[in-house]
C-alpha cells in the first residue's frame, strides 16, 4: 500500500471494522466511535512525532477499536511494547498506554530515567491509563521522581463491542483477582462501564443479579450515580433490564466442553479477541507443501471470526454435530447457482446470473473456509475416541445417577488415569474440579487426588495451584448438592442427542443446559423473578437481588410520549396497508417490542453460554432479547490457567556441597 | 416635518449632543467619541496625588497606597496602608503594609492585587485584603539586586533590577522566576511595558523597556525568555508607553512631547502627534483598540484641573479637563477615567448607536426607531414606515437590540428594546433568542452596575469577561446572593455550585459555632446534589476547625475527594471506612499504604485484622513488595496455613538448600490442623523427595533431578543411569515407589515409559512378564511410538482382549493379522473399522469378503 496517510477526520470516521455492529439492538457503533475519538484526542494531546508504547495485554483490545492507519494519521510513527528494557526511539514524543499496575510504572520510570541519563532530555512523555488513573500509580511515579516529566491522563476504553449482541471489557484474570486475591478492582471497572453505558443508552430501569460480586457491582453503580448526579442520564432508556451474574455462581458450565461450533472452535484452536491463529493449511484445506522442510513450524495465520462473516454468524451457535449437514446444504445451494449458468440465454439473464454468481462466489469462499475449519475440529474431537470418551465422562458427571453410559466410579478412575498418565495439567484439573463440583469428593478421595496431582505434576506446579482451587471452591472435600440443583432446574436432558427439535438451551452441551443461562431463563419467565429460584440459589450459596432504578421525571414523560406516538403511528398505518403488510409489520413490532436485557457476566462467559442466550432471544415465545456483556470471554482451560500457579524453583547447587 | 419626527430629533440631539467627531473609519463614515458619566465617587479624603493608584479593568477595584518615591516620608517609622476600593469608590478593605518598599502594584486577571517590593518580594492579596501568597522573584545568580521597576500583567509580573537584569514570573499560580538576561545599558530605563503571553506570537512574555543612551538617543529593548533585542530606534527617549488591550499596538510619549502609535513588533508606525508638552503625562491608556488617551494629572499640570488628551488614529484629537487629580484604566472598548468626584467612561460611540441616534440618520435602524416612536405616538404612518425598511428590517431589529446593550441609560435601553420588539413583529422570521438573550444580559448588567455592587461593565466587556468569570468576581466581593441569582437566571448549574461552595467557605471562616455552621451549610448545599463538601471541609481544616471539617466531610458524596482529606487530617480510621465503602480499591490502597507508614506494626496489623478488604488488598500488594511483611502478619494473626503457603512460596525463591528444607519444615508446622493433614504430608513428601533427588544427582552426575515431580524423578532415574547400572536404577525406582506410595498402576506406567525411553527393550520385555495392572496394550503402543515393531509384536502375546488386539494390529498396519483376528472373533464392526482405515485394496477386498460371510 502507498505510504499516504489518511486525513485525520477520515481516519476517525472510518467505520470499517465495525460493520458487523450495524444491526445491534443499541447503537454499538457509537460506542466504538466513542472509543476511537477518545484515543485520537489523547494522541493529539501530546505534540510531535510519537512512539506509542503499549502494555502488551492491551494490544488485542486496542486492535478491536483502532487500526494502525488510524494511529498513523495521528502522528504515531512507531509502536513498541512496554518491556523490561530501555526504549530506543528517535521520536520526540512517547505515549504510554498502560493498565494502572505499579509494576508497569516502574518500567516506565526506568525508561524515562534512561533517556535522561543518556542526555536525551527533550522528549515529551504522555502516560495514559486504561481505563483509569490511580493514585497508587501516581505515587509510584512520584516516588521514582519522574512524575513531573509526564503528562498523565486516562483512556476509558472499557466495554468493547465484539458483536452486535456482545460487549467485553477484555480484562483477563478478573475471576482470579476477585475470588482468589480479594482484589475487587475489576468490579469497579465493571461499574464504571455500566455507568458509561447508561449515559449513552439511558438508565436501565430494572437491575437484578446473583452472587456476592453482582451485589457489589450494583452497590458501586448506585454509589457512582449518587457521587455525580446531574442530568447525564438524559436519554430514554433503550435497555429495559440488567442482570448481573457472578461467575462463581456457576463454575460447572465452563468446565464442560462446549459443543457449539464457536465453542468447540474456542476449545480446540482458541479464539482470542475475535481472532483464531491457525496454520495456513487448516484454512485452505490444502496439504502442506513438501518443499518447505518438515522440521520447521508451519506458518500460522490470523483469521478474523465475527459477525462480518455472514455464514459464520449463521452457524456459529449450532451444535457442532449438526454443522456438517448444514454446510452440505449450503454447498448444494451454491452449486445450484453455478448450474444456472446454462439456463441463462439472453444478455440480461446473463447479467442477472453474473450478479448471483458473484455472491455465490464469495459465499463459496467463506463456506470452503468453514468446511476446512470444521474438518480440522472434527478430527480433533468427534473423530477422536479419547475425546468422545471424555465427553461421556463429563456428561456422566453432570447427569449424575441419571447417566446411563457409565458409573461415577468409572469417571473417578478415568480422572485418576489422566493424572497417572500425566496428561496436560489443565485437562486433568478440569475434570477433577468438575468431579468435585458435581459428584463431590470425600476427604479420603480429596487427599488422595491432591497427592497424585503433586506427584504427577510436581511440587512447583501443583502445590499453590491446588490451594488456589480450594480457595475458590472448585476443589473441596465435601459432598455436593449438584444433584438437587440439576434436578430442580432440569439441567440434563437425556435424549438431547436424538431429539432433532432443539427447543431447549441444552443443545449447547449435548444435553446439559448451562446453569447460568438456565437461571436467567427461569428468573425472567417467572412472575416472582429471582425469588422463584430461592431454593436453588440457597444450594448454590448465592444471594440474589432486584432493584428498580427510578428514571428522572422528565425522562419518564418522554418515554411515555414516545410510547404513545409509536403505537399511534402503527394504528394509522395499519388502516391503509394490505393484510400481508400488516402481518409483516406485526411481526416486526413483536420483534421490536421485545424488551432488551443486558446480561453482564462478572468473571467471564463462554461462547456456549452466549449461544444459549442468543437462542433464548430468538425463541418465538420469548418477550426479551439479550445482549451479553462480560469481563472476558473464557473457557474452562483459560479459567484454570488463571488459577494455575507455577513457581520456578530457584536453586543454588553449590549449597549442596555438605550434603 | 411632523411634530413627531421633531420629537425624535430632540431625542437624537440629546443622545448625540456631546459626541465628538474624530476622523473617520475605513468606510469613510465619521467616527465619534463620547464620555458617559458612570458613578459619582463615594470616597472621601482620598489622596490620588501622592499615591500609587492602580485600577483593574472590567470595572475592577482600585488599590491605593502611599508612593514612597513621590514623597520623602516625614517620619521613618510611618507604615503606609493599602486601601482597596470598588469602582464607585466604596472601600472594600484596608490593611497596613509592613513589608518592603513598594515598587509597583497591579491586578492579575483574577483580581488579585500583586505587590512588588524592591527586595524582590512579591505579595499577593485578594480583594478583601487577605494575604494569598508571597514569593521571591529573584531569578539571578548574582545576589543582592534591587528591583527598580516592575509591571504586573494578566498572569504574571516582570521586573528590571538595579543591575539591569530582566526578571519575570510568567505564571502567578506557579511562581517560578525566570531571568530574561541582562540589558546592555548604563542608565536606569525610563519605563517599561509587558505584552502578555496570550497576545504574542510564540505565547511567551515580551517585556518592552524604554532606555536612553543620551538626551536624544532613546530606544526600546524587547526582552523575551529566549533573547534580548535592541530595536536601535535612535529616537527621542520614550518616557511613557502603553500597550493596547489586544497587544497589537504600542503608544509612546517621547521627551519631545510626541505621541506615537506603532505595531508592538515595530513593523509600522501610525499616528504621530506633537503635543507641545514637555512634561510627560502621568498616565497613558487606550480607548479600547481605537484611540490613545494621555492624562496630565493636576499635580503635573500644577493647576486645579487635570488635562485629558484623546488622540484618534487619524491624528485628530480632543481635549478636556476635570477637577483635581485622577487616573485612567484601559478597558476592552473604552477607557475609564477616575477622578475624585466621578468615574466617566470614554469610548468610541458604538456603530449601532451612531446609526440610530446620529442626527439625520437614515439607516434602517434609525428608520425602525422612528417608526416605533411614531407607533408610540399613535401615528398612522408607523406601519408604512416599517414596511419601507423592507429586507433590511431584521438587520435593523438586530441593530436596535445591539444599541440597547451599548447604553448605560435604562430609559434608552428600554426604548431600543421596544423598537426592536416592534420591528420583530414585521419580520417573517426572527430568532427570538437574540432578543431574549439581550434582555437577560441587560438585567444582569443593570443589577451589577448598581452603585451598591459597583461593577460598571459594558455589554462588550461582559461578553469578553464571560458570565462565568463575572460570577467569580461577585463571589470574591462576597456578593453570594447576587451571584447565585445570576447563575440561576442564566441556568449555570456549575456556577450555582461554585457560589454555594464559596459562600459555605466564607461561613466556615466566620466565628459561629460548629454545629450551627454545619446545619446552615448542609441545609443550603444539599439543594445541589453532588456539590463539593470536601472543598468546604478543606477550608474548615485550614482555618483550624478540624471538628467542623470532619462533620462537613461526612456529607461529601465523592469518596475520592473525601479520603485524601481525611488522611490529611489524620482521621485514618474514617478514611479507611470511606475508602472501603466506596469500592474504589485505589483509595483503599492509598489509605492502607499511608497507614502502614504512620502506624506501629502492631496497630497496623490490628487494623488489617479487622478489615478484610484492607487486608486482602494490602496482602496482595505486599506479596510482591515485601513477603516478610506477610509472614509477620500471618504469624501474628494465627493464619497458620496461609503462613505455610507463604513459606512454600519462599521455598521456591530461596536458593540455599538448607534454607529450603527449613522452609518446608516451617510450612509443615503451619499445616498442623487436622483438615490440613494432606498438606503436611505433601511437605514430608517434598522433603523426602529433595533428599532422593540430591542423591540421584550424585549417583548420575546429572544436575537434572531437583525440581522434578515424583513421577518424573522415577522416570529420569531409570533413563539417566547407564544401562549397566539399570538394576541399581530400578532399585532406586522401587524405593521411590515405596517411599511415596506411588500407586501400582501409575508406577507401572512410568516405569514402562522410562524403559522405552531408555531403549531398554530387553528390560521392557522382562518387565512385561510381571503382572501389569494397566494391561499390556500401553506397552505395545509405547513400543510402537519408538517404531519397535519387533518388540511390539512380541508383546502382543500378552494382550488378551480381542478388540484391543485388532486395534493394535490396525495401528501396526498389520492388516492380515487384524482381519484374521476380527474374523475369528466374528466381529463385523471391527472388520468395518479395518475396512475404513486400510488403504490397501487387496486387504479391503478381504474385509469385504469376510463381512459378506457374516451376512
Amino acid at each position: 500500500m502507498s505510504g499516504k496517510v489518511k486525513s485525520k477526520a477520515a481516519a476517525v470516521g472510518d467505520t470499517s471494522g465495525g460493520e458487523h455492529l450495524a444491526n445491534a439492538s443499541v447503537n454499538l457503533i457509537s460506542l466504538r466511535q466513542h472509543a476511537r475519538l477518545e484515543l485520537t484526542r489523547l494522541l493529539d494531546s501530546v505534540r510531535g512525532r510519537k512512539a506509542l508504547v503499549l502494555d502488551r495485554s492491551l494490544s488485542g483490545q486496542l486492535g478491536l477499536v483502532a487500526e494502525v492507519s488510524l494511529l498513523k494519521a495521528f502522528g504515531v510513527a512507531q509502536i513498541h511494547y512496554l518491556l523490561e528494557q530501555p526504549l530506543a526511539t528517535d521520536c520526540e514524543a512517547v505515549v504510554y498506554l498502560v493498565r494502572p499496575e505499579t509494576r508497569l510504572m516502574h518500567l516506565i520510570a526506568d525508561q524515562v530515567q534512561g533517556h535522561i541519563r543518556a542526555g536525551d532530555t527533550g522528549k515529551k512523555y504522555g502516560v495514559f491509563f486504561v481505563s483509569r488513573r490511580t493514585m497508587l500509580c501516581e505515587r509510584v511515579l512520584s516516588d521514582r521522581g519522574v512524575y513531573g516529566e509526564l503528562l498523565l491522563g486516562e483512556y476509558q476504553l472499557d466495554l468493547i463491542p465484539m458483536e452486535e449482541d456482545l460487549l467485553s471489557l477484555e480484562l483477563p484474570g478478573v475471576f482470579r483477582e476477585c475470588f482468589l486475591d480479594g482484589d475487587p478492582t475489576a468490579l469497579f471497572s465493571v461499574a464504571r462501564s455500566l455507568v458509561k453505558l447508561q449515559t449513552l443508552f439511558g438508565l436501565i430501569p430494572h437491575v437484578s443479579g446473583v452472587g456476592e460480586n453482582a451485589k457489589r457491582v450494583y452497590a458501586l453503580m448506585d454509589r457512582m450515580r449518587r457521587e455525580s448526579p446531574g442530568d447525564q442520564y438524559n436519554v430514554v432508556p433503550e435497555i429495559d433490564s440488567l442482570i448481573l451474574i457472578d461467575r462463581s455462581v456457576d463454575l460447572v458450565t465452563p468446565m464442560l466442553t462446549q459443543l457449539t461450533y464457536e465453542g468447540l472452535l474456542d476449545e480446540v484452536v482458541g479464539i482470542n479477541n475475535s481472532y483464531i491463529d491457525v496454520e495456513e493449511q487448516v484454512l485452505t484445506g490444502k496439504p502442506p507443501t513438501n518443499s518447505s522442510s518438515s522440521s520447521s513450524e508451519p506458518a500460522k495465520r490470523k483469521h478474523l471470526l465475527n459477525g462480518k462473516d455472514s455464514l459464520y454468524k449463521e452457524v456459529r451457535d449450532l451444535p457442532f454435530r449438526s454443522l456438517g449437514a448444514i454446510l452440505h446444504r449450503k454447498a448444494g445451494e451454491i452449486q445450484e447457482t453455478y448450474n444456472k449458468k446454462d439456463d441463462a440465454q439472453t444478455v440480461s439473464q446473463l447479467k442477472e446470473y453474473m450478479k448471483q454468481f458473484k455472491t455465490a462466489h464469495t459465499d463459496h469462499k467463506e463456506l470452503q473456509t468453514h468446511i476446512n475449519l470444521a474438518e480440522h475440529v472434527n478430527h480433533r474431537t468427534l473423530k477422536d475416541m479419547r475425546f468422545v470418551y471424555q465427553l461421556d465422562v463429563e456428561h456422566c458427571l453432570v447427569a449424575g445417577n441419571k447417566a446411563v453410559t457409565m458409573s461415577v466410579d468409572e469417571c473417578v478412575s478415568y480422572v485418576d488415569g489422566l493424572i497417572g498418565k500425566m496428561e496436560p495439567m489443565t485437562k486433568a484439573l478440569r475434570l477433577l474440579t468438575l468431579l468435585s463440583m458435581t459428584a463431590g469428593l470425600d476427604r479420603k478421595q480429596f487427599d488422595a487426588f491432591r497427592r497424585k496431582v503433586v506427584q504427577a505434576y510436581g511440587f512447583e506446579r501443583a502445590m499453590q495451584t491446588l490451594a488456589n482451587l480450594e480457595a475458590v471452591g472448585m476443589l473441596r472435600a465435601s459432598r455436593s448438592s449438584w444433584d438437587k440443583v440439576r434436578h430442580s432446574l432440569r439441567l440434563w436432558t437425556e435424549d438431547a442427542q436424538e431429539s432433532k427439535s432443539q427447543d431447549d438451551i441444552c443443545f449447547t452441551h449435548q444435553g446439559y443446559a448451562p446453569l447460568s443461562v438456565r437461571l436467567i431463563e427461569v428468573s425472567s419467565a417467572a412472575k416472582e423473578g429471582w425469588r422463584a429460584l430461592d431454593d436453588v440459589l440457597r444450594l448454590l450459596n448465592a444471594e440474589h437481588f432486584t432493584h428498580q432504578q427510578e428514571l428522572p421525571v422528565s425522562i419518564q414523560e418522554r418515554a411515555k410520549i414516545m410510547g404513545q406516538s409509536s403505537s399511534a403511528s402503527t394504528s394509522s398505518s395499519a388502516g391503509t396497508s394490505s393484510v400481508t403488510d400488516q402481518h409483516q409489520q406485526h411481526q416486526q413490532q413483536q420483534q421490536g417490542r421485545k424488551k432488551l436485557t443486558l446480561v453482564y457476566f462478572l468473571g467471564g462467559v463462554t461462547f456456549a453460554e452466549i449461544s444459549a442466550l442468543r437462542f433464548l432471544s430468538e425463541r418465538e415465545s420469548s418477550d426479551r432479547r439479550y445482549i451479553v456483556a462480560t469481563t472476558k470471554i473464557i473457557n474452562g482451560a483459560s479459567l484454570l490457567d488463571d488459577l494455575i500457579e507455577f513457581l520456578p524453583n530457584e536453586l543454588d547447587r553449590s549449597s549442596l556441597k555438605e550434603l | 416635518e411632523s411634530p413627531d419626527s421633531l420629537g425624535q430629533h430632540f431625542l437624537a440631539m440629546s443622545v448625540s449632543a456631546d459626541w465628538v467627531e474624530l476622523g473617520s473609519d475605513n468606510t469613510g463614515e465619521p467616527t465619534y467619541y463620547r464620555k458617559v458619566h458612570i458613578y459619582d465617587m463615594d470616597w472621601h479624603n482620598v489622596d490620588l496625588e501622592s499615591c500609587i493608584v492602580v485600577a483593574a479593568p472590567f470595572g475592577g477595584p482600585i488599590a491605593i497606597t502611599r508612593d514612597s518615591q513621590k514623597l520623602v516620608a516625614l517620619d521613618d517609622g510611618f507604615k503606609p496602608d493599602i486601601k482597596i476600593y470598588n469602582a464607585t469608590g466604596t472601600r472594600i478593605s484596608a490593611f497596613p503594609w509592613d513589608e518592603g518598599t513598594i515598587v509597583e502594584m497591579g491586578w492579575s486577571s483574577s483580581e488579585e492585587l500583586v505587590i512588588v517590593c524592591s527586595d524582590a518580594t512579591v505579595v499577593m492579596c485578594n480583594l478583601m485584603g487577605q494575604h494569598i501568597k508571597s514569593f521571591i522573584m529573584d531569578a539571578s545568580t548574582d545576589p543582592g539586586q534591587k528591583i527598580v521597576m516592575a509591571k504586573v500583567f494578566s498572569t504574571g509580573v516582570a521586573a528590571v533590577t538595579d543591575r539591569y537584569e530582566v526578571w519575570c514570573v510568567p505564571d502567578l499560580d506557579d511562581p517560578t522566576p525566570e531571568s530574561f538576561g541582562k540589558l546592555d545599558i548604563t542608565d536606569r530605563p525610563l519605563c517599561m511595558e509587558v505584552i502578555a503571553p496570550e497576545f504574542t506570537k510564540d505565547e511567551q512574555v515580551e517585556v518592552l523597556i524604554s532606555a536612553a543612551f543620551d538626551e536624544d538617543d532613546g530606544t526600546i529593548i524587547v526582552a523575551t525568555p529566549t533573547d534580548i533585542v535592541d530595536q536601535e530606534m535612535h529616537a527621542s527617549p520614550f518616557t511613557t508607553m502603553a500597550v493596547s488591550p489586544d497587544g497589537l499596538f504600542l503608544a509612546t510619549f517621547d521627551k519631545e512631547g510626541n505621541i506615537k502609535v506603532s505595531y508592538t513588533n515595530f513593523s509600522r508606525q501610525f499616528t504621530s502627534l506633537a503635543t507641545g508638552s514637555e512634561a510627560p503625562p502621568s498616565t497613558m491608556a487606550w480607548v479600547g483598540k481605537d484611540a490613545v488617551v494621555a492624562l496630565w494629572s493636576s499635580q503635573v499640570t500644577r493647576k486645579p484641573e487635570s488635562l485629558v488628551l484623546c488622540v484618534a488614529p487619524s491624528n485628530e484629537f480632543d481635549n478636556f479637563t476635570f477637577e483635581g487629580p485622577g487616573t485612567l484604566v484601559t478597558e476592552v472598548d473604552g477607557v475609564r477615567i477616575i477622578s475624585l468626584e466621578e468615574t466617566t467612561f470614554l469610548q468610541k460611540v458604538p456603530a449601532s448607536i451612531v446609526d440610530i441616534f446620529k442626527i439625520g440618520s437614515t439607516k434602517p435602524a434609525a428608520q425602525l426607531f422612528d417608526a416605533w416612536q411614531d407607533y408610540e405616538n399613535k401615528s398612522a404612518s408607523s406601519v408604512k414606515n416599517v414596511r419601507r425598511i423592507g429586507e433590511h428590517l431584521s438587520n435593523a431589529v438586530e441593530w436596535c437590540i445591539d444599541a440597547a446593550g451599548q447604553e448605560f441609560d435604562l430609559d434608552l435601553q428600554k426604548k431600543c428594546l421596544s423598537a426592536a420588539s416592534y420591528g420583530k413583529c414585521f419580520c417573517d422570521y426572527f430568532e427570538a433568542d437574540k432578543f431574549v438573550d439581550m434582555c437577560k444580559a441587560l438585567r444582569i448588567l443593570n443589577a451589577i452596575r448598581d452603585p451598591k455592587v459597583g461593577l460598571p461593565l459594558t455589554f462588550p466587556q461582559y461578553e469578553a469577561l464571560t458570565p462565568d468569570v463575572l460570577v467569580d468576581r461577585l463571589i470574591n466581593r462576597h456578593l453570594h446572593l447576587l451571584a447565585y441569582r445570576i447563575c440561576e437566571y442564566v441556568d449555570v448549574q456549575k456556577g450555582i455550585e461554585k457560589v454555594l461552595v464559596h459562600w459555605a467557605c466564607a461561613k466556615v471562616r466566620s466565628s459561629a459555632d460548629d454545629a450551627h455552621i454545619t446545619q446552615i451549610v448542609v441545609k443550603k448545599l444539599s439543594q445541589c446534589p453532588g456539590i463539593s463538601f470536601a472543598t468546604v471541609a478543606n477550608t474548615a481544616f485550614h482555618v483550624g476547625k478540624r471538628g467542623l471539617a470532619v462533620m462537613l466531610l461526612d456529607y461529601e458524596p465523592k469518596a475520592a475527594d473525601q479520603v485524601p482529606l481525611l488522611l490529611k487530617m489524620q482521621e485514618d480510621q474514617m478514611a479507611l471506612e470511606k475508602a472501603i465503602s466506596s469500592g474504589d480499591t485505589d483509595l483503599v490502597y492509598v489509605v492502607v499504604l499511608s497507614m502502614q507508614q504512620n502506624k506501629s506494626r502492631k496497630e497496623f496489623f490490628q487494623i488489617l485484622f479487622n478489615n478484610q478488604q484492607a487486608r486482602d488488598l494490602c496482602l496482595a500488594y505486599q506479596a510482591e513488595q515485601d513477603p516478610e511483611f506477610l509472614m509477620e502478619y500471618y504469624s501474628v494473626s494465627g493464619a497458620n496455613h496461609l503462613a505455610a503457603h507463604l513459606a512454600i512460596k519462599q521455598y521456591f525463591m530461596t536458593r540455599d538448600m538448607d534454607e529450603k528444607t527449613k522452609l518446608l519444615q516451617r510450612a509443615k508446622e503451619g499445616f498442623a490442623a487436622k483438615s490440613r493433614q494432606g498438606d503436611a504430608k505433601a511437605m514430608d513428601d517434598q522433603i523426602a523427595l529433595l533428599k532422593q533427588q540430591i542423591n540421584l544427582e550424585k549417583m548420575t552426575g546429572s544436575p537434572e533431578f531437583l525440581g522434578l515431580s515424583i513421577n518424573d524423578t522415577v522416570f529420569k532415574a531409570i533413563v539417566k543411569l547407564a544401562p549397566e547400572r539399570r538394576s541399581e536404577a530400578l532399585k532406586v525406582a522401587g524405593n521411590l515407589e515405596k517411599t511415596f506410595g506411588i500407586p501400582k498402576k501409575r508406577f507401572t506406567w512410568v516405569k514402562m515409559r522410562a524403559l522405552c525411553a531408555a531403549g531398554d527393550w530387553e528390560g521392557l520385555e522382562k518387565y512385561a512378564k510381571d503382572k501389569s495392572p494397566i494391561g499390556y496394550k500401553p506397552f505395545v503402543e509405547e513400543a510402537l511410538k519408538y517404531r519397535k515393531e519387533e518388540t511390539a509384536t512380541k508383546l502382543m502375546a500378552k494382550v488378551n482382549d480381542p478388540t484391543e488386539r485388532v486395534q493394535l494390529w490396525i495401528q501396526m498396519k498389520k492388516w492380515s493379522e487384524a482381519i484374521n483376528e476380527a474374523f475369528g472373533n466374528k466381529d463385523p464392526e471391527l472388520l468395518e473399522d479395518i475396512y475404513n482405515k486400510c488403504t490397501h485394496t487387496g486387504y479391503k477386498q478381504q474385509c469385504m469378503d469376510c463381512l459378506k460371510q457374516f451376512q
